[in-house]
């Protein structure tokens, strides 16, 4: 998923980021200050890139294994319910496995707060 | 640089298919959206990050999804070899170079080639990509037909001076020599492309040729092209064609000069292309002059001739004058003579220009069967040039 803030505060007016959208209702992978999910080894070569054109970070949701209690369907449209943890993979070491577990703190939560803040970034010409 | 090759092919594609550049960040990416404005692509312009390998085959792979996507980009390359010639990381190898003596080689490579309709499988030797884009973009599509006959012969010359880095010497040569020369460089094509254009001369029918699979890297052909673009748009080298006239029999050859000096203009623009950086090169253009209205005049000092070049198969070009050249070019309009005009193209808003070119009239006046109809309402700008 891209998403994209255009701006004039912006040093270019606009700025990107590439997310990698992961979920689990495993309660093994929900872990105090963290959750784990897993990504193929070619996703995250790509997510762990350092030097790169558009910024991505791996957005991840532990949810309850009955989907009635995170999912609401209702005519104006689907309620996803729960918190949201981000983390950017940039600059982390290769791996030999084909399935990477990622590390995803429980203290970055991503909701439009965050976003806003992630954005900002980028947008200065930082990184997430 | 890789970069720019991808932009070029790219963003040319995109252009030609409506699509408008709407935003990006200078140097890092362009963004493209749709005549809709829904859809974008994101072209990558910096091809040192780590990532610009995967947003360029991205890329490509969008634009080559778009309906009416260019022949070059969706046409029956290998993946590979196509990915090979957009996204591998290589040096102008003519950038650099000074003066040329001129080291020749002549490559029987269209027998090869044999007919264009065999074009997509002739393996070894020049495969179809090569073909493709040898008719398509540097000959021009205007002559190139499926079905002509194809052969002949192909003379590369390319200056003795000329080095070659280490990965061009790879693909070329199979070996990774730093500084290849030139020399080195036709020999290990020629001993290459000879074995297989004796597999084609030895097969009477030419029906075999999908058969043939020579020792020749097929990444060779589009190396090979990449070379040659750099080389003719740098000006430092020169490339002949000659073809069998469609239709004509084995013994019975009527060889033509294919790649005359008008179709430089071709070969500026294909060049241009695929190496976008290098300099620009002369081209002559031989037509028929018009008038046309002083609007496209860009400033006082020009003065604007349109010329058709004859056979209609070149679009026009609006030239800058300098007043002798204005003079010269309304002499051989009003006594129906065609110039020859040298000057460097450049574009502008989709139309060639070329500014204060040299204008020579030629002394033979035009069959009036071979001159194009003029646009209505044409006519001179507001200077009498008598």
């Amino acid at each position: 998923m891209m998403l994209t803030h255009r701006s004039s505060s912006h040093q270019y007016g606009e700025a990107r980021l590439e997310l990698q959208l992961k979920a689990t209702h495993q309660l093994a992978n929900l872990h105090d200050d963290h959750v784990t999910v897993r990504m193929s080894r070619d996703r995250y070569d790509l997510f762990r890139s350092a030097d790169v054109t558009i910024h991505r970070i791996v957005v991840a949701q532990w949810q309850p294994e009955n989907p009635a209690d995170w999912l609401q369907a209702r005519p104006a449209g689907n309620l996803l319910r729960g918190p949201l943890h981000w983390v950017s993979l940039a600059g982390r070491p290769a791996s030999d496995s084909e399935q990477v577990t990622i590390s995803v703190p429980r203290a970055n939560v991503f909701d439009d707060l965050a976003l806003c803040e992630i954005m900002e970034r980028i947008g200065q010409g930082g990184a997430p | 640089m890789t970069g720019s090759v991808a932009v070029s092919l790219l963003a040319r594609a995109l252009e030609h298919l409506d699509w408008r550049l709407a935003g990006g960040i200078p140097g890092l990416y362009q963004v493209w959206l749709d005549p809709e404005g829904q859809d974008e692509i994101i072209v990558p312009l910096d091809d040192s990050k780590s990532d610009f390998d995967v947003l360029a085959k991205r890329a490509l792979d969008q634009v080559r999804r778009i309906p009416g996507a260019p022949i070059d980009l969706v046409a029956n390359h290998r993946e590979d070899a196509l990915d090979q010639l957009i996204i591998r990381s290589g040096a102008d190898s003519a950038s650099a170079l000074p003066p040329p003596d001129i080291v020749r080689m002549e490559v029987p490579v269209l027998e090869l080639l044999a007919t264009a309709g065999k074009l997509s499988w002739v393996r070894g030797g020049f495969d179809a990509g090569i073909g493709e884009l040898v008719a398509r973009q540097v000959l021009g599509m205007a002559r190139i037909e499926r079905g002509d006959s194809w052969a002949g012969s192909m003379a590369v010359q390319l200056p003795s001076n000329a080095r070659f880095g280490a990965q061009d010497s790879r693909l070329i040569t199979g070996e990774p020599a730093e500084g290849m020369s030139a020399t080195r460089v036709m020999d290990a094509l020629e001993a290459n492309l000879s074995a297989a254009a004796q597999l084609a001369r030895e097969r009477s029918d030419l029906e075999g040729l999908d058969q043939i699979v020579g020792s020749v890297d097929p990444r060779i052909a589009y190396e090979l092209f990449g070379v040659l673009a750099r080389f003719l748009r740098a000006g430092r080298g020169v490339i002949t064609f000659e073809r069998v006239r469609p239709g004509s029999q084995s013994g019975q050859k009527q060889f033509e000069l294919l790649l005359d000096e008008r179709i430089a203009l071709f070969v500026d623009e294909a060049g241009e292309r695929f190496f976008p950086a290098a300099g620009r090169r002369d081209v002559i253009l031989v037509g028929e002059v018009i008038p046309v209205q002083p609007d496209y005049a860009r400033s006082d000092h020009d003065y604007v001739v349109l010329i058709d070049v004859l056979n209609g198969e070149f679009r026009r070009a609006y030239l800058g004058l300098s007043s002798d050249a204005y003079r010269s070019s309304v002499l051989a309009y009003r006594e129906g003579r065609l110039v020859r005009v040298r000057g460097r193209v450049s574009r502008d808003g989709g139309q060639l220009w070329m500014h204060l070119p040299t204008v020579e009239v030629l002394d033979k006046a035009v069959p009036a069967d071979d001159i194009p109809v003029r646009e209505s309402g044409a006519r001179w700008n507001g200077d009498d040039p008598s």
